[in-house]
């Protein structure tokens, strides 16, 4: 037999054979593109915004790199360009139209305060381009061209009120940072409170970044409610809590919810100062499931074994897996199928199953409200059991009326998102 | 597809192919080789493509499958939203917060209008229910307390309002939605009075943006299954699962194709090592893919989850069935190959035939030719190269075949004129043994007769007796005739104190040189006898003698000759012969040449001009010796002539001795000299001394 192989003319059939073989298999195995798809990351990794939006940068880039580890998405690898928003609004416009024209990336994932949204979201109705945006937030808010996979009003703010008004008490003081996110959802714990009948002792807005919070503190103390509803954002809350702290109130008597203090946040507490304190998300790093230990795991792995999950990371997270579903789905690319097919994802995430709403380009997740405790984990102390459908104009107004909202405070604001004060 | 290529390369059978290479026909081997060259790309075209178009029908299927998952999941959404908002909607009505308000101020209904309102409601909720197909009606108020059961409305005056049972859907809902104060939906659950799997739907009521109350309907799940069970493109086999998370476990919340009874019995747990499909769907995946399902059959299955009921969906179609186009075209496949394989099996074994048929003939024809049969001619089959190598072995065959009989015939004119100069041959060889017959006897008598021409020269020699009776010289002699008589002649007579000696050499062998020798030695005798002494007389006479003598007996013979005369110490020579060799008793050698003094005997009728005289004076001690050529011209084995010199040195050398001494060592050297070679000439050797 092995004869017959030293033989020529074998060589030449077999050769011939395989020749016409892979000729013939060639087009139906498909080729395989080397182009990566580029994808646009849009945070702040410099200014008061850092503290909070690195992390998330931190997780979105591990969504993709587990995905290219995968073999990318339709065979392709995915090439995250990360640009700096430096905690400026109209820097991440620029930065925004300069990802979509010049590096011309498939999808933008960034932001976090909804000032940063709402000064690009023109930009990408503009191009009719796509962001995906993962903080909660206020609503009030529906973009052809933004999915949200943050939490919706009803799916932070007001069970989160609700819950504190069963379990905590009808004296509510509302505090937050001087810009659209506080103000709006303050507007809607107001609608809710009056609902509910409970009592609204004050209502206090500190500039962003300040550290000026004595005032505020002396108020609380003044009308001593039954619970602190807290939406401020970046480092002012070290500055808030410390001095809570040191006017001797405690969790115990003067209780925070906080809608802004995560995990990641926590760490630059030091934790006596904010335990037993609350706050309400859709994930917490605390949370039991198989798919929550993957991501701590793999987060851990790569960026450190002492690191801290929170929701905005967990929603970044989702955000890149429901839109690789998608792309999987748009072999053309074309950006307008990709947002359609982005509209009938879900998730097994971490935190529990996530459905994209048709109607609302927004996300059903599960509630919850957790409360610190000495390790500046949270424990969980009530869950909604199921995810929620999300409801971005809470039924208290008609969308026309929250609309007008929006604009009085642009018009107050001097057509900005956050009130331009001087201090 | 890399697994395809595999699968094909098995196809081929190593063996067969083996065979085909190997093959000592030339009808197996085109055989061989039209069968391989079709079939193969034949069997890798038809697998290929039956490959690649299972795997675009499976894409197809699944396709299909995610596709009616979608629009399912669409049809449940939508369902469960339309009736969420139905309940919304009721929740809104006046009614409805009348009713609450009115059953919060007097629950156990005493007052009459109270129970006319009730019995108002009732009858309203009657039609409603009639056209929405629901199946109970339940109010709450804020604590939980139950305000109104349509159920229970035989009952409806009660003693006091009863607490909403702990752990029920109907607590759960009740709380979700006062906390969420939004609609709600439950869980599925099984009711034993309706005997149907029902939920609730929850919503809050409320009164200038205060809630009041909770309004819950409860729903069968009539619409809900006939929109989970339509089999709208799932064939035969394909069914739809519903499951819904419970605390512990997943559980299918409608019956399905196979099980009518699935409905809240079917479970699987929540999680297991690896997710089921169900599993998989209820935690939030989209995706699809092979499964085998509670039946143990393989499915291909799509799934979703459902965001409205917290749960799972799986369609799902028995791989048999949607693959049985598959199977069908494989078959199909596999019997067009296997037409066409025999079809070209047959082709094959014609065309093969057909093209190796000539060349087996021709082989054929060929092969008896070389066993002899040389008129063998092959047919002409094709036009083809065979059929011009036929022709050409025809052509050159029957050439051939002429050359060989013409061959044939030649051969045997040969063998004829072989056999006559045989014939021929035999006379002339019995000829030949004839003559040789007498050649012999003549040959015999010859050598007898030369035998006694031998003797008679012999005894014509000088005896020795007469020899020692001369005084003054020492004088011997010696003569070996050769086989063939020479003819020498020597002959020592004595006279008184003279002496003669005479020595000659006649020419040629034979008889006639013998004979001539004997008349010679007579004549001499004669001669001497008559005492002429007038020497040219003497050899006048002697030459016309023999002149004569051999004219007569016809003969060409002659002879040298050369006589000497003693008396008293002087030797007189003359007659032509070889040279005389004179060695002095000082050891001196002098050769006197005979040339000048005669001429041959018996060669011309007159010869006195040629007769001369030498004179020798012999002091005691000096030594002649006369000799013929035959010691001379003796050859060795060399072929080297003993010559004259040779001879004088030996004489020279024994000149102190005696002279038949001087005789033994010439005849000792000469013979030494000689050798084994043979003799052609008479050795005739005198050595006189003189004393």
């Amino acid at each position: 037999m092995l004869n017959l192989f030293k033989n020529k003319k074998w060589l030449i059939f077999l050769i011939l054979v395989s020749f016409f073989a892979i000729l013939l298999l060639n087009p139906l195995l498909g080729r395989t593109q080397n182009t990566p798809i580029k994808v646009g990351i849009l945070h702040s990794l410099t200014g008061t915004m850092a503290i909070s939006e690195k992390p998330v940068v931190e997780a979105t880039l591990m969504a993709i790199e587990e995905i290219n580890q995968q073999g990318g998405v339709l065979g392709r690898r995915i090439e995250p360009i990360v640009v700096d928003g430096a905690s400026n609004w109209d820097t991440f416009a620029e930065l925004a139209e300069k990802l979509i024209v010049e590096d011309q990336v498939l999808t933008v994932f960034g932001c976090w305060t909804s000032a940063s949204r709402k000064t690009v979201k023109p930009v990408f109705e503009k191009y009719d381009h796509l962001l995906i945006y993962p903080v909660q937030y206020e609503g009030l808010e529906i973009s052809p061209n933004i999915f949200y996979t943050g939490a919706a009003p009803n799916q932070q703010i007001l069970p989160a009120v609700k819950w504190a008004f069963n379990n905590l008490g009808k004296r509510f003081f509302l505090v937050g940072s001087d810009y659209i996110f506080p103000h709006v959802a303050n507007t809607i714990v107001r609608e809710q409170l009056s609902a509910l009948d409970a009592e609204i002792l004050g209502e206090e807005y500190l500039g962003l970044g300040t550290t000026q919070v004595q005032e505020v503190i002396e108020k609380i103390l003044e009308t001593q409610p039954d619970v602190v509803i807290n939406t401020i954002n970046g480092d002012t809350n070290i500055a808030f809590f410390n001095e809570l702290k040191k006017a001797n109130i405690t969790a115990e008597s003067i209780p925070v919810i906080s809608l802004s203090i995560g995990e990641n946040e926590l760490q630059s507490f030091d934790p006596s100062i904010v335990e037993g304190h609350y706050a309400a998300w859709n994930y917490f790093q605390s949370i039991e499931s198989l798919e929550n230990e993957k991501f701590i795991h793999n987060f851990r792995k790569k960026y450190g074994e002492y690191r801290m999950m929170s929701d905005p990371m967990e929603a970044a997270y989702v955000g890149v897996y429901l839109w690789k579903q998608a792309v999987q789905k748009t072999p053309n690319f074309d950006i307008e199928l990709l947002r359609e097919n982005l509209k009938d994802q879900s998730f097994s995430a971490p935190h529990g199953p996530v459905y994209v709403d048709h109607q609302t380009q927004h996300l059903w997740k599960t509630v919850r409200v957790g409360k610190i405790d000495q390790n500046s984990q949270f424990k969980i102390v009530w869950s909604s059991g199921k995810p929620v459908r999300p409801i971005p104009y809470p039924m208290y107004r008609s969308e026309t009326d929250w609309q007008k909202l929006l604009q009085q405070y642009q018009l107050q604001w001097r057509g900005q998102w956050s009130n331009p004060r001087t201090e | 597809m890399v697994k395809s290529t595999n699968r094909i390369k098995k196809f081929i059978h190593w063996d067969k192919l083996r065979l085909v290479i190997a093959q000592k026909t030339i009808y197996k081997k085109l055989l061989g080789w039209f069968l391989l060259l079709t079939l193969v790309p034949l069997l890798i075209a038809s697998s290929l493509t039956f490959f690649s178009s299972k795997d675009a029908l499976v894409r197809e299927i699944n396709n299909n499958l995610i596709t009616i998952t979608r629009s399912k999941a669409e049809q449940l959404e939508t369902y469960i939203n339309n009736t969420k908002l139905n309940v919304v909607m009721l929740s809104h009505m006046p009614t409805i917060t009348e009713m609450i308000k009115l059953i919060e101020e007097d629950p156990t209904a005493t007052s009459n209008e109270v129970r006319q309102e009730i019995l108002k409601f009732n009858l309203f909720l009657t039609e409603y229910f009639k056209n929405a197909q629901y199946r109970n009606v339940v109010l709450l108020n804020t604590q939980g307390q139950i305000l109104f059961d349509y159920t229970d409305r035989q009952n409806s005056f009660r003693q006091s309002l009863q607490t909403v049972p702990p752990d029920s859907e109907l607590k759960l809902v009740f709380e979700q939605a006062k906390t969420l104060q939004e609609v709600n939906i439950s869980n599925f659950f099984y009711d034993r009075r309706l005997r149907t799997p029902s939920f609730l739907i929850a919503a809050p009521v409320l009164e200038r943006k205060r809630v009041i109350g909770v309004l819950v309907i409860q729903i069968d799940d009539t619409v809900f299954s006939q929109t989970v069970n339509n089999y709208t493109g799932l064939g035969l086999t394909g069914e739809t699962l519903v499951g819904i998370k419970t605390e512990d476990s997943i559980v299918l919340v409608s019956p399905t194709r196979h099980n009518p009874n699935a409905a809240l019995e079917y479970r699987e747990p929540l999680v297991s090592e690896s997710l089921s499909p169900l599993q998989q769907a209820v935690r939030g995946t989209i995706s699809y893919g092979r499964m085998r399902d509670y039946r143990d059959r393989i499915t291909l299955a799509a799934w979703r989850y459902l965001p409205s009921l917290d749960g799972g969906m799986v369609v799902k179609i028995d791989e048999a069935e949607a693959l049985k186009a598959v199977v069908t075209q494989r078959n199909s496949f596999i019997v067009l190959v296997t037409l066409t394989a025999i079809i070209v099996a047959i082709l094959s074994r014609y065309i093969a035939r057909s093209i190796a048929y000539p060349i087996i003939q021709l082989s054929k024809v060929v092969q008896r030719f070389a066993q002899g049969y040389l008129s063998e001619q092959a047919p002409i089959l094709t036009q083809d190269e065979i059929g011009f190598l036929a022709e050409s072995f025809n052509q050159m065959s029957s050439q051939l075949n002429q050359t060989f009989q013409s061959l044939e015939t030649i051969n045997h004119a040969l063998e004829e004129r072989v056999a006559q100069r045989t014939v021929e041959l035999e006379k002339a060889h019995q000829k030949i043994l004839n003559l040789n017959e007498q050649l012999t006897a003549e040959n015999l008598r010859m050598s007898s007769e030369l035998e006694i021409t031998r003797q008679l020269q012999r005894m014509i020699l000088p005896k020795e007796s007469e020899l020692t009776r001369i005084d003054a010289l020492e004088i011997v002699g010696f003569m070996e005739p050769a086989s063939e008589i020479g003819g020498d002649y020597y002959d020592i007579l004595s006279y008184g104190d003279r002496v003669f000696i005479g020595i000659g050499d006649v020419t040629g062998h034979g008889l006639e040189s013998g004979v001539l020798m004997i008349m010679v030695q007579t004549a001499v005798r004669t001669l001497i006898a008559s005492e002429e002494t007038n020497l040219i007389k003497f050899f006048e006479v002697l030459n016309r003698t023999i002149y004569d003598n051999v004219r007569r007996i016809n003969s060409e013979k002659h002879l040298t000759l050369a006589l000497l005369n003693y008396q008293e110490g002087t030797l007189t020579l003359s007659g032509q012969h070889e040279e005389v060799i004179l060695v002095r008793a000082n050891g001196s050698v002098e050769r006197i040449d005979t040339i000048d003094l005669g001429f041959p005997i018996g060669l011309d009728d007159n010869i006195v001009d040629f007769i001369a005289q030498s004179t020798i004076h012999l002091e005691s001690g000096d030594i002649v010796v006369l000799y013929t050529d035959g010691i001379t011209e003796a050859e060795s084995p060399e072929n080297v002539q003993y010559g004259i010199d040779q001879l004088c040195r030996v004489v020279q050398k024994n000149s102190h001795r005696t002279a038949q001494q001087i005789r033994e060592a010439v005849i000792d050297d000469l013979k030494h000299h000689i050798g084994v070679q043979t003799i052609y000439d008479d050795i005739t050797l005198v050595v006189i001394k003189q004393r």
